[in-house]
């Protein structure tokens, strides 16, 4: 979510100990991966079932306006979905017709 | 007089009707390309805004005619007009953010304050440091001088002798208010506007939105396996209609009421509590039959208005040069929509035909492929084959207007060439003369 720059500025995380940042950085080397390898499946399940994503639409706005530039949630956004568009997205990459597209376009290149 | 050349090759190198074979240079040329500038979009009528993106007195939007940046503002009188977003004095942009409500447009450069009617009402030091022949209502931004409205959406032209738009549109409107009149209360976009780049030529988008049903069934075919897996694969068993108009717009969709009310919820992966597409289809039916029966409609307003009303996405094809374009998309909603309804409306549209729709990523691999492609000299020579639907005869409809056709056919797409030949071909003098004996 856009960060509003009125708030004071706090870490956006709490303070984490060296083994919870040594475990958090191994559980992304797992998901790249998982991923590299297209095992795409697997990755979706690491995810929590309430996971939501949001990517806003930003507007260039004046100063004045400058506290509606991102679009809000009622409004268009690039992404605003969770953990069952992951797998609809993996169900189309998955589909026969979109593999033979994307091995075609492989061979040409 | 039409020009027989164009650019130096003869028109119908460029585009022969009759055959149906479209030279591939159209796509490619940067001559053709400034050509299609001064002689295409300089005298069309080109979607700006719709109206309830300014309702208020000051509201404004910053947006392009073609490559031309425009301002359009809501007026005291609530009016419309729209200006060159160009400072008078060194041409520097005038208003540098996307929309928002303003008393002035003041340029960042030397100052220049313009009005929201686009007069310029004060320029710093006049008195002491410019002439006394110096007058500042001789300096006003530049206007557009045709501005008009069609059920919500404004559009304007640089030519102020072209014929009203509700002309131009023709019958095509009809197909239009399929969209914008579906319901009692009419439309209003939903918030939020995208932007995005696709190094593809513009006509490729605007075409396929004008006549290309054909592609759905292949190029979306993931898209279709992923969400309604029943569907993938097979063209549609629906009966299906084209419209080709005589300038240059064309529309293609199914006959099948309530189907894109119901089209809506696998496409967001579940309906939204509370949305009824049944209700829906029941509201546009009590207020027209025959326009609700339209379904997965495509259209293109000539040149580069494009909407799917699937789920209602709007977009303005801006052409960057001959192989890149920017597509501003934003989405309509009932006015009259429920809560539940917006969403399941929002979601749909935005997971389907938005940058990072499922849909609307294979449209744009096959332009960028195809533009890719069109970079090799035997390429750019190498005749393309529009003759879909040549020489059979589907008859008329008793029920839509027009020279309809059936659903599977480029007739629309050949129609939209035969118009921007038309145009091409006409030198710029003649053209106001030659749009206002060309009624309906």
């Amino acid at each position: 979510m856009p960060v509003n720059s009125q708030q004071t500025a706090e870490p956006i995380l709490p303070a984490a100990s060296a083994d919870e940042l040594h475990a958090i950085s191994q559980f992304l080397y797992h998901e790249a991966e998982l991923l590299d390898a297209h095992r795409i499946a697997e990755w979706i399940e690491l995810m929590a079932d309430d996971l939501t994503y949001v990517m806003p639409i930003c507007e260039n706005q004046g100063p004045r306006d400058r506290h509606q530039q991102w679009s809000s949630p009622n409004e268009l956004a690039y992404y605003d979905e969770g953990k069952e568009h992951l797998r609809l997205r993996l169900r189309k990459l998955e589909s026969a017709r979109h593999g033979r597209r994307s091995r075609n376009r492989g061979r040409a290149i | 007089m039409l020009d027989d050349l164009i650019c130096g090759r003869a028109a119908s190198e460029l585009f022969d009707g009759d055959a149906g074979v479209i030279n591939p240079t159209i796509y490619a040329d940067r001559r053709i390309y400034e050509q299609e500038l001064e002689r295409v979009f300089a005298r069309s009528w080109l979607f700006i805004a719709h109206e309830k993106h300014i309702p208020k007195t000051g509201d404004f939007f910053a947006t392009y005619m073609a490559e031309d940046p425009v301002v359009v503002v809501r007026q005291k009188d609530g009016s419309v007009r729209v200006f060159l977003n160009q400072c008078r004095h060194r041409g520097m942009k005038l208003c540098r953010v996307d929309r928002g409500n303003a008393r002035a447009f003041t340029c960042s450069y030397h100052a220049w304050a313009y009005g929201i009617d686009g007069s310029l009402v004060n320029v710093p030091l006049e008195k002491e440091s410019f002439g006394p022949d110096f007058r500042k209502a001789d300096w006003g931004a530049r206007q557009v001088p045709r501005v008009e409205s069609y059920k919500g959406l404004i559009f304007a032209n640089w030519d102020d002798a072209a014929m009203p738009l509700r002309q131009h549109l023709g019958e095509a409107a009809y197909y239009l208010d399929a969209l914008l009149d579906r319901s009692p209360g009419g439309t209003e976009p939903i918030g939020g506007l995208f932007k995005w780049v696709i190094p593809c030529n513009w006509k490729f988008a605007a075409e396929q939105f004008a006549s290309d049903m054909y592609h759905a069934t292949f190029s979306h075919m993931s898209a279709v396996a992923a969400t309604t897996p029943e569907r993938a694969g097979q063209p549609s068993p629906l009966p299906g209609r084209q419209f080709r108009s005589p300038r240059g717009h064309g529309t293609g969709f199914y006959v099948s009421p309530g189907f894109d009310s119901e089209w809506r919820v696998p496409q967001t992966g579940h309906a939204v509590p509370g949305y009824d597409a049944a209700a829906v289809a029941a509201r546009h039916e009590a207020h027209n039959p025959s326009r609700n029966a339209i379904a997965t409609q495509h259209m293109t307003v000539f040149p580069n208005f494009s909407f799917f009303a699937g789920v209602n996405t709007c977009r303005v094809w801006h052409p960057r040069g001959p192989g890149e374009i920017e597509v501003w998309a934003f989405c309509l909603v009932d006015a009259d929509a429920t809560a539940a309804e917006r969403e399941q409306l929002r979601q749909a549209a935005l997971r389907t035909f938005s940058p990072a729709g499922t849909f609307e990523q294979d449209d744009g691999e096959n332009w960028v492929e195809i533009q890719r492609v069109l970079r090799g000299f035997e390429a750019r020579r190498t005749p393309m084959n529009a003759q879909m639907g040549r020489g059979r005869e589907f008859g008329s409809d008793p029920t839509y207007p027009g020279s309809v056709n059936n659903a599977y056919n480029e007739d629309a797409a050949r129609g939209l060439y035969a118009y921007w030949l038309e145009m091409m071909r006409t030198p710029v003098r003649a053209q106001n003369q030659g749009q206002a004996d060309a009624g309906e």
